[in-house]
C-alpha cells in the first residue's frame, strides 16, 4: 500500500468514499465492512499476521511460504530451518479456517492455482487499525531478525 | 458422565448413521482444532485426497476457529470454563460432531 496512514485521529482513508461513518478510532470506514467484521478477522494471531504481510509486500503472498514465516515465528526457530513437514499443519489451518474468512470479508483474494493471497477491496479498511498491532509487529520482528542473526553469526 | 468413546447423538437421527472414525483433539499437543478435522478427514478411505490443499475449504462448513474458542478457549484470567456441548456439521458428505472434550466422531450420512 503506498499510501501513508496518518494518525488514526486524522482519518487513515482520505480517499474514502462519501458513505462511509466514523469509526471508534476516527478513521473513516465504508459501511459495507464493519467493526464487528473487521475485528473479527483480526482476531486471530495468524489472520493478523496475514493481513501484516499483505499490507508490506508488494507481490502476492505464496500461502507455502507464509506458513514457513509464521511457523518460524510461532516457534522461535530460525526461518530456513523450517522443513515442509513443520510447516503442514500450520498450512492446513491458513488454507482450511484464516484465509477463507479473510477472504469472505473481501480483505484478501486469494489464488487457487497459484495459491498466493492478495489484497482485496477491504484490505485498506483494516490498514489503519492494523498500523497499531503492526508497530507491534515491527518491535517483534526485529527481535525475531536479531535472534536468525544471532543463529547465523554462531553457525559461521 | 458419558464414557469418553460412547458417541453422543449428532443431530438426533443416529439410527440413520454409522460411526466411521473417531479421534481425539489435543489442544496442547496438535495445532489448531480445523487442522485436527482436516487431518480426521483425509485420512477417510471415501475421501479422494492426498493432502488438504485438495480438499474445498472446511470453512465452508463451520466456522472451527468459533467452535475451537467456545470449547478450548479460556477465559481472560486464564481459567477453562467447563463447557458441554457438540457440534455438528456436514462436510465432504459426511456428518463430523465436535464433543467439548476433544472428541471428534465422524459418521456417514
Amino acid at each position: 500500500m503506498e499510501e501513508d496512514t496518518d494518525n488514526l485521529s486524522e482519518g487513515g482513508l482520505a480517499d474514502a468514499p462519501d458513505a462511509s461513518v466514523t469509526g471508534y478510532s476516527g478513521a473513516r470506514l465504508p459501511v459495507f465492512l464493519d467493526l464487528d467484521e473487521i475485528f473479527e478477522a483480526l482476531d486471530h494471531f495468524r489472520r493478523r499476521y496475514l493481513v501484516f504481510s499483505l499490507l508490506v509486500e508488494t507481490q502476492p503472498v505464496d500461502l507455502v511460504d507464509a506458513a514457513a514465516e509464521l511457523y518460524a515465528w510461532e516457534q522461535s526457530v530460525p526461518l530456513d530451518t523450517v522443513t515442509e513437514d513443520d510447516l503442514t499443519d500450520l498450512a492446513a489451518a491458513l488454507y482450511h479456517v484464516h484465509v477463507p474468512k479473510l477472504r469472505a470479508l473481501g480483505i484478501l483474494t486469494y489464488d487457487e492455482d497459484e495459491r498466493t493471497l492478495e489484497p482485496g477491496e477491504n484490505t485498506a479498511h483494516v490498514e489503519s487499525l492494523i498500523q497499531e498491532s503492526s508497530d507491534s509487529f515491527d518491535r517483534a520482528e526485529s527481535v525475531h531478525e536479531q535472534y536468525h542473526q544471532e543463529v547465523d553469526d554462531d553457525a559461521q | 458422565m458419558m464414557p469418553s468413546d460412547q458417541s453422543p447423538d449428532p443431530l438426533g437421527d443416529t439410527d440413520d448413521m454409522s460411526l466411521v472414525l473417531q479421534s481425539l483433539y489435543d489442544p496442547d499437543q496438535d495445532d489448531e482444532l480445523g487442522t485436527k478435522v482436516v487431518d480426521v478427514v483425509t485420512s477417510l478411505p471415501d475421501v479422494d485426497a492426498d493432502d488438504f490443499w485438495d480438499l474445498p475449504p472446511l470453512y465452508d462448513a463451520v466456522d472451527v476457529d468459533a467452535v475451537e474458542r467456545t470449547f478450548f478457549g479460556r477465559e481472560t484470567s486464564g481459567v477453562d470454563r467447563p463447557v458441554q456441548g457438540i457440534i455438528s456439521f456436514e462436510y465432504l458428505k459426511h456428518v463430523i460432531t465436535v464433543r467439548n472434550d476433544g472428541w471428534i466422531f465422524v459418521y456417514n450420512s
